[in-house]
């Protein structure tokens, strides 16, 4: 991926820039809004990730103005705990997503990447299709190696984000937000209960499993692990 | 202090009295003219009905009245000579007061005055007509006025002299008062201080607003008291939650470095754990910070309307399969369509955290019941569970930050669960209410003002 970070604690870019250049992207920085706007304007970046506080143009201010102009490179707005504006306000704003510090670097690798990948395309049938497994939106039936895997509503929208999103990696409170559509910190497993659930369907009776567990960061549908 | 305001008082007392003192003389003034204006007048009527030798001899008559109370009378030609009267001549001035037909001060000299008057020249007020046989006649007041004023102003001293001692006193013995229950108060503060925080300020029984202002002050140092104690609880137990993951890092870390060579494997595992460490300490933190600004009103400015039924339905699912996996029989039931104004994801984590509670604490084989509900006092989430559930003693000090009542250690947790809770239940105007399950705990969080229907605004309570 091609990065703009915009940030102007020095430590932090540093932090995430080497963070992120040794996961194989290219990371250009800005340590203040005025520069970062200037660069976001004059070239292609895959994702823009910005401090919602910065000096001489707030965060929220560059996407707007990006925006304006047309640009709609997607963005992620980081933003320190204690900041009274929510995620809300960042949203409205045009951005994409939205992450408090401190956050792990994990999950800020799998919501880049999740903005950045395109969503995995719909065969002619209006099938999603991993390996075997089959997931068909118009019927709501889903198939592995042709045999009927049943699957509760809430686990049918599970399936179908982790097929939409094949390959990449998918972190708990992102299930969270895109599943359940809530934004707290469950503190406890039941996320994972879940998605073991869903793993013992479509995975317990085959030989190759798809759904994996990423360490430390969250689950990933895949043919490889 | 009290003289400072006895002075003030006394300056503006003073000032009262002078302007007292101005709007008498003018009055006076005012009487001694209309007087003065209504002899004239009836003398030019003397002259007018009966003739020059009758106004003569009533001048004649008054002049032996007028020497003793210093009124002047003057009869004259035409030319200023002399006629009737105790002025022996015409005084200049008096011309322009028959022109003027007003009444005015003129300067009369003692030089001309007949009779043995206290009053020396001075300026008096006099009037003059012009006579139709161009004669002149002349009256002037002199000591009636002086007289007047003199009275006026020893009575003015008198009341004056007895109004300042008496303020002096007042003052003095109402300062005194004052002046010993403020050094009760200042006495008190210094206590504070020097460092004793249990110090009350005494009170009197008098319930005056000296005894209410001691009792603010008094219930204000028992808010300041309380505070500082659960701060310096908090600071105690963050000290100790803290302590024990940056130990263990530490430690790992010395142990790492004591041998020279070590799998990757070994510093993998070992810098996943710190990782596993650093981020406890992160949560601790944020919880903490979050419960404050819960408790600040802070967290999060944008409040909705939020769909409760929907609310428990979801986060009923979502807890579903973990209180299934603990063995638990785990219900979830609500009314439809229950809304309140706030904010979906603070309240998602208010039902998570005692949900979680709940299935943590309730033994295999228990019961734990999420519930939506409305009653006559509004609209009530109900978390129960069949666990040990908390003793009633303890329902106000679970809500305090880091209060575990498992210490044996078997349960994890920071102790915060409960505590954001509390502060979010708050955030939102309800009312967090703990009660006996028999056995087990019903927690509820209780919304005193609902809407049934967001599209009527038909409120609470039926």
């Amino acid at each position: 991926m091609n990065i703009l970070l915009i940030e102007d604690d020095r430590e932090a870019a540093d932090y995430l820039k080497r963070g992120l250049v040794e996961c194989g992207h290219q990371v250009t920085h800005a340590d203040n809004g005025d520069d970062g706007l200037q660069m976001a304007l004059q070239k292609t970046y895959d994702v823009l990730l910005i401090d919602r506080i910065l000096p001489r143009r707030d965060g929220l201010s560059i996407i707007g103005m990006l925006r304006a102009d047309g640009n709609l490179t997607p963005a992620l707005i980081l933003s320190a705990l204690g900041e009274v504006d929510d995620r809300v306000k960042g949203l409205k704003a045009g951005g994409d997503d939205y992450l408090v510090k401190p956050f792990a670097f994990s999950e800020l690798l799998a919501r880049l990447e999740a903005l950045v990948r395109r969503s995995q395309p719909r065969n002619s049938l209006g099938q999603y299709q991993v390996a075997d497994l089959v997931l068909d939106l118009n019927t709501h039936l889903v198939t592995r190696s042709g045999k009927r895997i049943r699957l509760r509503p809430r686990e049918f929208h599970l399936l179908e984000f982790f097929m939409r999103h094949k390959d990449q990696v998918i972190t708990r409170t992102m299930l969270l937000e895109q599943i359940w559509g809530y934004r707290f910190d469950p503190q406890t497993n039941v996320i994972d209960v879940h998605i073991s659930r869903l793993r013992i369907k479509i995975d317990k009776d085959f030989s190759k499993p798809l759904l994996h567990t990423v360490r430390g960061t969250g689950y990933k549908l895949s043919e490889t692990p | 202090m009290s003289l400072r305001y006895t002075l003030l008082y006394a300056l503006l007392l003073a000032l009262l009295y002078a302007v007292l003192y101005l709007s008498s003389l003018r009055y006076i003034d005012a009487q001694l003219e209309e007087r003065l204006a209504s002899e004239i007048d009836a003398l030019v009527d003397v002259y007018n009905v009966s003739g020059l030798d009758e106004l003569r001899m009533t001048i004649e008559n008054l002049k032996s009245e007028g020497m003793e109370q210093g009124r002047f009378y003057l009869l004259a030609e035409k030319d200023g000579l002399p006629v009737a009267g105790n002025l022996t001549k015409w005084p200049h001035e008096a011309n322009v007061l028959i022109d003027s037909q007003d009444i005015q001060n003129i300067w009369l000299d003692d030089d001309i005055m007949i009779g043995d008057f206290y009053i020396n020249d001075a300026y008096l007020p006099a009037a003059a007509r012009k006579l139709p046989d161009d004669s002149r006649l002349l009256v002037a007041y002199g000591i009636e006025q002086d007289n007047l004023l003199r009275e006026l102003s020893e009575n003015l001293k008198e009341s004056f002299g007895a109004a300042i001692l008496f303020m002096l006193l007042l003052s003095f013995t109402l300062g005194k008062a004052i002046l010993r229950r403020v050094e009760t108060i200042n006495q008190t503060a210094s206590e504070i201080m020097s460092g004793d925080l249990s110090r009350r300020i005494p009170l009197s029984k008098r319930h005056d607003e000296f005894d209410h202002l001691a009792q603010r002050l008094n219930e204000m140092l028992d808010r300041i008291e309380g505070v500082l104690r659960s701060m310096r609880d908090v600071t105690d137990n963050i000290a100790h939650d803290l302590k024990s993951p940056i130990t263990r890092i530490r430690n790992r870390m010395e142990v790492l470095l004591l041998q020279e060579q070590r799998t990757e494997e070994e510093y993998r595992e070992a810098l996943a754990q710190t990782i596993k460490d650093a981020d406890f300490i992160i949560k601790t933190f944020n919880a903490v910070l979050q419960t404050a600004q819960a408790d600040a009103g802070t967290m999060y400015a944008e409040f909705s309307l939020v769909d409760l039924s929907r609310l428990v339905r979801e986060v009923g699912e979502l807890f579903a399969p973990s209180a299934e996996d603990a063995g638990l029989d785990f219900r979830t039931e609500h009314q439809e369509s229950v809304f309140i104004k706030g904010n979906c994801d603070l309240l998602g984590q208010a039902i998570c955290n005692l949900l979680d509670n709940a299935i943590k604490f309730t033994p295999r084989n228990g019961q734990v019941s999420l519930e939506l509900v409305t009653t006559s006092s509004g609209a009530d989430i109900i978390i129960a569970d069949t666990g040990p559930g908390i003793p009633t003693h303890e329902y106000e000090r679970v809500r305090q930050r880091f209060v575990r009542l498992d210490t044996s250690g078997q349960t994890t947790g920071n102790g915060l669960g409960l505590s954001l809770v509390d502060a979010i239940v708050r955030q939102h105007g309800a009312s967090l209410l703990f009660d006996d399950n028999n056995p087990g705990l019903r927690a509820i969080i209780r919304f005193a003002e609902f809407v049934s229907n967001p599209a009527n605004k038909a409120t609470s309570p039926a």
